[in-house]
């Protein structure tokens, strides 16, 4: 339950549904995997300075990143509170004695899983 | 009262996790009560002006039919449902206020209670604890021994979706007294239990009524609720049409002195309504076959003498049986014969 601190209980049960560590590091490592031959790849294939090549990745990356938190981010996050308001899982949270703003961190942090 | 005392087996003695409900607060006055509670739906009353409260060591028994507003009121002593007039406290709280202090105090299994069902049963209720800000190991502690208590130890790493209907209603009652709260709200918690569950079922409330706990259950298994309710609510059209001990609902009733009998015939006999119908005092005779169902005096001096008239009437008596100081027959003597 290392996570709990951060993510809250709601974050909690998200990052377990999504898989928990095995499933994040799986997928850390395959973007990673991924991300890093594409890389290579470009840093090979072009014909041009490696720093400059790196330069752009740093924008690709960023791009990717507003991508994630704006878009699919959001989506996960308001399909995970959709789906507790259609199966009323939403009534247990609200017996729970958590402050609202650690709920909302809770479904938001699904992002970063 | 109806309720038996019963004592804790030595494996049923208190623990850390199933302590005295009121420890820190309530002290001697209700833990619960409601002042005037109304819910309405449009123009539907579901729950119209309900007042009671309920003190440590009470199990209190709603009855009533479909769509009486048992469910509607116990969301709304959970908080989960608002009310549209009137005020429900917990441990001197307001409910509506969602107020940790009550929410803490309070437990609620819906009829149908609803889990994040790709999450084991040991995961489901970490992430329980964890809303109740339990420390892990703690957590793990109360864990283990809820999942005892509800016969689950063996399927606490299975999916909850893997589960039967019975073993998810036991996980259900877990997740409600994982907390450990003073005030426990059980939506018909024993509709999908085994023979077996529902006996270790009635022995947990009984446990739970022992350590002090205020409990409050709907169920249409009335024999189950004369059994280990200390109280009762009879309801209907969203009004609790009676609320008082066992002792008092099923022995006075309505207080007209009067009881229901059957009588076995024989045989058949036409004409047997009419006949009854001619002795003064008999109502509601119902006839099918050769059982005869009415209502009459209470007094046995007068229910022989009644016995005395029929045969002597030559109606063919094999058996006359009255119906007396039972729950059941406090509930059909409300009129609330049908589901509505």
């Amino acid at each position: 339950m290392a996570t709990t601190p951060i993510l809250g209980p709601i974050g909690w049960a998200q990052f377990r549904l999504l898989g928990g560590w095995k499933n994040l590091l799986t997928t850390a490592l395959a973007a990673g995997l991924i991300g890093a031959a594409a890389m290579f790849a470009l840093v090979k294939g072009v014909r041009q300075p490696a720093p400059l090549t790196f330069g752009y990745f740093i924008n690709l990356f960023l791009g990717l990143q507003v991508l994630v938190l704006l878009i699919f981010g959001a989506t996960r996050a308001s399909g995970a509170v959709r789906g507790d308001m259609t199966s009323r899982m939403i009534e247990s949270h609200r017996l729970m004695p958590a402050p609202p703003a650690g709920a909302l961190l809770g479904y938001l942090s699904r992002n970063a899983n | 009262m109806k309720v038996e005392e019963q004592k804790l087996a030595p494996s049923q003695a208190p623990s850390p996790f199933f302590s005295r409900a009121g420890d820190g607060g309530g002290a001697n006055g209700p833990l619960a009560a409601a002042a005037g509670a109304t819910v309405a739906f449009g123009r539907l009353l579901a729950v119209r002006d309900v007042s009671f409260d309920v003190r440590g060591g009470d199990l209190l028994g709603l009855i009533g039919p479909n769509g009486a507003g048992k469910t509607t009121l116990l969301r709304a002593m959970a908080g989960i449902q608002p009310l549209t007039r009137g005020k429900i406290l917990v441990m001197g709280h307001d409910v509506a206020r969602a107020e940790p202090e009550a929410l803490r105090q309070l437990g609620f299994t819906p009829d149908t209670p609803v889990f994040y069902d790709n999450l084991t049963v040991r995961d489901f209720l970490r992430f329980i604890a964890l809303g109740y800000g339990l420390d892990s190991a703690e957590a793990d502690d109360r864990i283990g021994f809820w999942l005892e208590k509800v016969w689950l130890s063996e399927k606490a790493n299975q999916r909850i979706k893997a589960l039967s209907r019975g073993m998810r209603q036991r996980v259900g009652i877990a997740r409600t007294l994982l907390p450990n709260p003073a005030l426990v709200l059980l939506d018909e918690p024993a509709a999908g239990l085994d023979p077996a569950g529902r006996v270790q079922f009635r022995q947990l409330l009984c446990d739970l009524r022992e350590q002090g706990k205020a409990i409050i259950i709907s169920s249409h298994i009335l024999a189950d609720m004369e059994e280990y309710c200390t109280h009762i609510g009879i309801m209907a059209h969203g009004q609790m049409l009676q609320f008082g001990t066992v002792a008092q609902i099923a022995a006075h009733g309505d207080g007209t002195g009067r009881c229901r009998y059957t009588i076995v015939l024989a045989r058949p006999l036409e004409g047997v309504k009419a006949t009854l119908k001619e002795i003064g005092g008999v109502h509601a005779v119902q006839v099918e076959r050769d059982r005869v169902v009415f209502e009459y005096s209470s007094d046995r001096t007068e229910a022989a003498a009644l016995l005395a008239q029929l045969v002597s009437r030559q109606v063919p008596v094999a058996s006359f049986v009255p119906h007396t100081s039972g729950l059941e027959e406090a509930y059909l003597r409300t009129g609330i014969r049908q589901v509505e």
